[in-house]
Formats: structure tokens, sequence, C-alpha cells
């Protein structure tokens, strides 16, 4: 079944109709830091349709091309001949998996994930660790209303787990019926199929549906946007209807203010530019809950980056790149980081786990002074 | 006669990487097939690529490339739409792309300059901090860079106003083919102490020699802008209000258009909604707020006059960008009905208009084949379209009727009215053709002058003006 849903022969149309006019290449985060027109999503077209009809085969240099790439979706929302390439890259590291070359740390990262259930390769055991750092005790129920399923970056990196906790005083504050999976919470599987590594996407797939279909759940609120995007849509692809609705927490918490079910009433004195997760706006789309939220929190000063929305540039973090690329990943985080000089904010804030851990470790190497934090910490202030 | 050119020995290359260094050489099929694309139907695979960073890398692989009878094709965005930057007899491929810095904004005295590989829109956004722009405005400006621009004299959405890309180039930095440097016109806002050389090398496509830095005139950004758009259930009645519009004297920042077919995936695309299928045209006007508002009621006046099924005004900032965004894509947009997508370039004096639009729009159902279509887009202001043919490449048939589509085009239509076989694209591959068809009084001339610049012919051979013509016509390689 996974070979069907990601076989490169299924984009063989998207490849034709590309005309290479190349207006996806100007904003890409990733081929500036190539050169050759092959690091580019009009090259790594023609690399996939000179792979797909025999005339260069999968080898090393061309995963390395296919692989630099965050799947930011730029080139998708560029394209106006709707060449799906981000999910053509997809399936063509499916392809340099089962015949060959591609990169060495993602065999790593496909152990950690088979062992473990994360690609970070931490004990799934730690999965909850952050639930100590919480002030009230967190629930792990075999029913509730809404099942919180924070993502292995929430969960299991130190700038995640302070997501997962503000996120728990929020869903407390608004008092909801909730629970989290504990540690039948695995990889939501995207690192799978980023990877390329697609054979065991499935077994994921089941299991965590089968997690939440257990609670009886009527909602899943996730922090990660990745996660979010996955149980939206691959999760149907792969499994048909999933029986709950999938919401962003950014989502959930726009809706409880405006329904006034959460009240944000102290002021948060703070100047911060919001950076747009590629996942959650260019790509499924939500640009104004987060923005709604923090204009409604006294003392905040929501600034916007010059590339916002669905221009925002990457914080370089998307797909696999921090495992294939860790240097350049922290490289394109720092040009978001300088891209919020000008603004002159004391933070930058955004709704994804995975972009607070690059730019907070990307500050750090730059020795910027700029806090990054995410929407769920400054509305748990405010509470 | 096309000349005997030699194929790229690993002597040659190891030259080439002693020159540039061995990182930015490559021969690897899987470079090389991505350099054999534009936006043309063609594919040519050069046998080398190189990367220059400076002039001095230019010149140094001309030389080796002029002593060893190599062919050298330039690129830089690669965006053609003519095939002009295809390596169509192998040889060196030069990637000017990563010769992209501004070198100077000197606003006192309007004037930058810039390598060949900046893109336009990188220019016009850092101008605009300052209030200035360069005006020629391609649709593909996002992708193009300032030296496809020169090469080809490229114009675009604006050039009814402001003028193509000649008429800001006012100095240029040129390796010749033998390799020696040279530098043409004055950084100055007027000079005639020299053969205009500057402008012989603009639109010349790459073969007279490799531009490597461009002086520019800019000028100051419009203080507002007032916009329309117009629904036309003909392409005709559409003509003839812009003729209208030109007849009253008016000078718009834009007066574009769309027939029916590319209207519809083009506002799709821009997720402009509500407005009713037909063919539809953008008039702009750019000035202080009160004449820009005057201009408009007069412009609209007119146009109503040929009765539009729908129109708008607007002069919402963001609104208006929407609008020109769904124009520029008018072309990748097309590419969403068909598997290939074939933009071409023609101008008629704006007099031929209704006449020569209407006769474009039949032209598939003359050709007669079932699955191959038309969209068809341009400049109608200043009489320059882009009919562009929608249809299956891997089909004979389809091939063969885009070639048929092609002599109409340009042999029944374009010429017999007066008009010229390329506005702002150039000859490339695609028109070489029709190069002696409309100029067969200077065709010797301007392969004598090729000649000139480049005795071996190593610069882009196979294009242009100057030819000389393909070793394979154009049809053999579609």
């Amino acid at each position: 079944m996974t070979e069907k849903l990601y076989n490169l022969d299924d984009y063989r149309e998207d490849m034709q109709r590309c005309m290479s006019c190349g207006l996806c290449n100007p904003l890409c985060p990733t081929a500036a830091l190539c050169e050759w027109e092959s690091g580019s999503p009009r090259g790594q077209i023609q690399l996939l349709k000179a792979m797909l009809d025999g005339e260069v085969k999968p080898n090393k240099y061309v995963a390395s091309r296919l692989y630099n790439c965050t799947l930011c979706g730029y080139c998708l929302w560029r394209c106006p001949s709707a060449v799906k390439t981000t999910e053509a890259i997809k399936a063509g590291r499916a392809l340099l998996v089962e015949k060959g070359g591609h990169p060495e740390s993602l065999d790593e990262l496909e152990s950690n994930l088979l062992k473990e259930k994360n690609p970070l390769g931490l004990p799934q055991t730690s999965r909850t660790d952050w639930t100590r750092l919480a002030k009230s005790r967190i629930p792990v129920k075999e029913k509730a209303d809404v099942v919180y399923f924070p993502g292995c970056f929430a969960a299991m990196t130190e700038p995640g787990k302070e997501v997962a906790v503000a996120t728990a005083s929020i869903l407390d504050a608004a008092g909801l019926d909730w629970t989290i999976l504990g540690d039948k919470e695995w990889c939501c599987g995207d690192h799978l199929i980023s990877s390329g590594k697609v054979a065991h996407v499935k077994d994921f797939v089941s299991h965590n549906l089968e997690a939440v279909k257990d609670t009886d759940a009527k909602t899943l609120v996730t922090s990660c946007p990745r996660c979010y995007r996955i149980f939206h849509r691959e999760y149907r692809r792969l499994a048909g209807e999933v029986g709950f609705n999938v919401l962003h927490i950014t989502q959930l918490v726009d809706d409880l203010i405006s329904s006034k079910k959460l009240l944000p009433s102290k002021s948060v004195k703070l100047a911060a530019a919001y950076h747009d997760p590629c996942e959650l706006g260019r790509i499924m789309k939500v640009f104004e809950p987060p923005r709604r939220i923090l204009k409604a929190i006294d003392g905040f000063e929501l600034k916007e980056f010059q590339r916002n929305r669905n221009t925002a540039t990457c914080c370089g973090a998307g797909g696999v790149f921090r495992f294939t690329d860790y240097s350049n990943a922290l490289k394109l985080g720092a040009k978001r980081i300088d891209e919020s000089i000008p603004l002159q904010v004391d933070a930058i804030v955004t709704a994804c786990p995975t972009c607070k851990l690059n730019l907070h470790e990307a500050a750090s190497q730059v020795g910027s002074g700029v806090k990054i934090l995410d929407v769920t910490e400054i509305v748990a202030r405010s509470l | 006669m096309m000349p005997e050119y030699r194929k790229v020995s690993s002597k040659v290359l190891s030259k080439l990487e002693e020159v540039l260094g061995s990182e930015n050489v490559s021969a690897r099929t899987e470079e090389l097939l991505c350099y054999a694309r534009d936006s043309s139907i063609f594919v040519c695979r050069p046998e080398v690529v190189v990367r220059p960073k400076a002039a001095g890398h230019v010149a140094a692989v001309m030389k080796i490339a002029n002593e060893e009878h190599i062919p050298v094709t330039p690129r830089s965005g690669g965006t053609s739409a003519a095939g002009s930057p295809l390596p169509v007899i192998g040889g060196i491929l030069l990637d000017l792309s990563g010769m992209n810095r501004i070198l100077s904004i000197d606003l006192d005295n309007q004037i930058v300059v810039t390598e060949p590989g900046v893109y336009c829109d990188t220019l016009n956004e850092e101008l605009s901090k300052y209030g200035f722009f360069f005006p020629p405005d391609p649709a593909s400006s996002p992708a193009c860079t300032i030296g496809g621009m020169v090469n080809t004299n490229a114009s675009g959405n604006r050039t009814i106003k402001y003028g193509p890309t000649r008429d800001y180039v006012l100095w240029l930095e040129v390796v010749l083919p033998n390799g020696k440097i040279v530098e043409t016109g004055s950084k100055t806002l007027k000079s005639v102490s020299s053969y205009d050389l500057t402008r012989l090398i603009v639109g010349s496509e790459g073969s007279l020699g490799v531009v490597t830095k461009v002086a520019l005139n800019i000028v100051p950004l419009p203080e507002s802008y007032s916009t329309a758009f117009f629904i036309f259930d003909s392409v005709e009645a559409l003509a003839r209000a812009a003729l209208k519009i030109r007849r009253a004297g008016m000078v718009p920042e834009m007066l574009e258009f769309m027939s029916r077919t590319t209207t519809k995936v083009s506002l799709d695309y821009a997720g402009i909604r509500g407005v009713p299928e037909g063919n539809f045209m953008l008039l702009d006007f750019g000035g202080p707020p009160e004449a820009v508002q005057a201009y408009l009621e007069k412009g609209v006046e007119l146009c109503r006059q040929e009765s539009p099924s729908y129109f708008e005004t607007t002069v919402d900032p963001a609104y208006r960008q929407s609008l020109v965004n769904a124009r520029k894509a008018a072309l990748p947009a097309l590419a969403r009905i068909k598997p290939t997508t074939v933009m071409e370039d023609c101008t008629v004096p704006p007099t031929k208009l209704p006449e020569s639009a209407s006769r474009i729009e039949r032209i598939p159902e003359e050709v007669g084949v079932p699955g191959f279509e038309l969209g068809n887009f341009g400049h109608i202001g200043d009489g320059n379209m882009h009919p562009t043919f929608l249809f299956d490449s891997r089909i004979e048939e389809h091939r063969r009727a885009f070639l048929r589509s092609l002599d109409i085009l340009y042999e029944q239509i374009v010429l017999p009215s007066g008009g010229s076989v390329t506005g702002e694209h150039g000859i490339g591959l695609i028109r070489a053709k029709y190069v002696g068809i409309e100029h067969p009084s200077t065709l010797t001339l301007m392969r004598d002058l090729k000649k000139l610049f480049d005795p071996n012919l190593i610069l882009n051979p196979g294009k242009g003006k100057g030819g000389p013509y393909p070793l394979r016509a154009a049809e053999a390689i579609i």
C-alpha cells in the first residue's frame, strides 16, 4: 500500500506540465545554499523526471539535491501551473531509499523511529517527562473529550517542553475534559514520509489512530503543525476518515478566546514578530488564529516580518533537513532571525515546537539576544 | 555555413577547472540535464556547465573556448520562452546566476550598477526603499535577471508608458568572444560620443558578447495608482477599447489583456473570484491621486463604449496587486490546462489589433486537431501579444499542429499586417526561420556584424539575429 501511495510515477504529469518558468526559485530557502540549478525546485523536477525515465540512476549525488529541501511548500504555493513539487520530491526520496543513495543519517532516524517511536532517538519512556514541569497534574485518562497530542518536538526537546507545559495550563484554564496519550503517543509518521522511509508509515498511522479512538475523544489538538497536517491530510489519505476533529492549538485557543471560555486578563508587555511556521501557514493556511490570539493580549505588540504568511521564510527545520544538514538548517534559522532585526523586537513568537527549537539554536549560535517563544507561552502568561 | 565545432575534451575541462576552480565546473549528467531547459519547448544539453563569479572568469572561459572552437551559451535566470539560453550545439554553458550583486545605487544621478544575475524584482525591491524603480516589468520579473533582460531587450506590462529595457541601459561591461573586456556607453544620462554599441548589445541574445556589468537609469515610483478591469465578450471589442485609450492620448501605466481561456485560470490562481467569464482587460494609471482618478474615469467611459459585460475600479493597492499578479501569472497558469505550454511573442501595429487578435483566436480551429488549444494574453496597449499554444508534445499530431500554427501566426497574420515576429522575447531557436522573412534586406549585414564580433561564431550559435542558423532546424528538436 505504501509503495502505491508514494510513487514517483504518480507525479509524471506534474513534471511534464512544469514549464521551467523559474518562479519557484528566487525565494526557495535551500536553492541559494546549493547554487547549482539541480538544487533548485525547477532543477529538482528535472532530476526527478530523469530518474523516472531512467536517464539517471538513483545515487548519492541525486540524493544530495533531493534532500536539499525543507519541504517548506514555497514552490507549491508559488507555482501557477500547480506542479506538486514537494510531493514529487517526497516520492523521489522514497525511490532513493528503495534503490539506494539516500543519506546515511536517515538510517539512524528510521532506527530511532522504529525503536523509540520518535525521530530524536530519546527513550519513549521520556515522552512524558515534560509533565513533571507542569504546575498541575497532567491527565492520562482512558476517556476524554479532547486528546492533547504534543508531538515529539514539544514533548521531548527542552524549548518544546515549555510549549507543552503552557498548553496544559491553557487547557486546564478553559476547563476542558482532556488527556494526553502518554507513552501511547508515537511520532505522527511525517519524519518517515519526509525522509522517504515509508515502509512503516502505516504502522504509525494505525497505532496513533487506535490510541486516539480508544479515548472516544471528539477532538485531537496538537502543538505541532506537522502533526496537524499529517492527521488532517495524510491519515485521511492512508486510512480514510479519522472520526474526530483535528485542530492546531492556535485554532482551539482562538475559538476559546472568541467564545469567552478563555480570558487572557494579565498584561504581557512584549514587542514580538510572529513567525508563520511553513506547515501551519503556507501549507495549511492557518494564518489568522495565532495573530488574533496575540492581538487579544493586553500589552503585546505584534509586528510583522516583511516576508509573512504565504511568503514567510522557512526557519530551516522543515522536512528532515535538521537531520540531513544540521549546519545549514541553523544557517537558515539565522537568516530568519536577521529578518527580525529591522523590526526591533524583543522576541520572535511562533506556533511550532520545531521552529522554536531551530530558531532558538540558531539564535544561540549567532549570539542573538532575541527570545524565541510560542504563542501558547504568551497566552499562558496572560492567564 | 555552420563552422565545425570541437567537443569539450578532458583537456578543456582541466583548463576550465584551473581558472574557475573544480567546484565551479560540472560535466555531471545530473547537472547538464537541469541546464537543458528554459521556458521554451526545447531541450538542449550542454557538455559542461561553468559558474564564473567575475568578468575575469568569463574572459578566461571565452579565451579557452575561442582557441578551442567550442560554443559558449550564456544564461542567468533561464526563463527565456524562446530557447535563447539553450546550448543547441552543446559546448560550454556559462551560468551567470552567481554574479548577482547590486554594485551601486546612485540616487542623485539616478543610476544603478548591477551584475547580470540580479533578479528584476530583487533590484526593484531594493530600489523601492528609496522611492525609485527600474520600469521594464516582464511577467517573469520575480525570476528573470537583469542580464537576460538586457540581452532580450525585455519589456512588459509597463512598456506602454516607460519603454523597454534598452531605454534604461546607459553603460555595459562586456566580455567579447576573444576574451577581451570592453565597456560600452557612458555612465551618464546623455552621451553621443561613440557608436551606440550599448544598444547593439541590448537585445542581441548573447550572440555578440557576454554582459558582465550593467548601468541602468532608474526613475521615481508613481505616487499612486488608479485601476480598472473589464470583461468583454469578444476579443475584438476589447482591442477596440484599447485603441480608444490610445487615440484619446492617454498613457496608462498598464494596458493589458487576457483572452477568455487565460482569464479563467489566471484569476483562479490569483484568488480573484466572482468575475464572469470573458476576455479581461486591465487599465492602470500611475501618478498624483487626483490626476490618476480623472484619467481612470475618462478611460472607463471610453471602454464602456465597447459594452464590456463587467467592470470594476479600485484604488486599493492590495487588490490592484492581485490583478497584476493574475496577469503576470498568465503563462504558467495556462500550463494547468495541457501537458505542454508554449508561449509565442508577436507585435502588430495597434490599429491591426482587433483583426489580428480575432484571427489568432481562430488558429486552433484552422489547424483542426482535437486537444490542440490556445490561450492569448499580452500587452494590448502596444500591440504585443503572446499567443500560447496548449497541447501534448508527446503526441506527433500535436507537434505538427504546433509548427503549422507558428507558420500561420507569423507568416499569415503578423507579418502581412506589418508586425514583427518578436516584441520582447527575442528570436531564440523558435523564431529563427522567420528572421529572413521579416528582414530580407539586412540579414547579410546582421551576419557580417556577428562575424565582426565573433569570427569563430562560438557565442550562442544557432540562434538570434546574426545566425548562423541551427545545425538542426527547430522542427527537428521539438
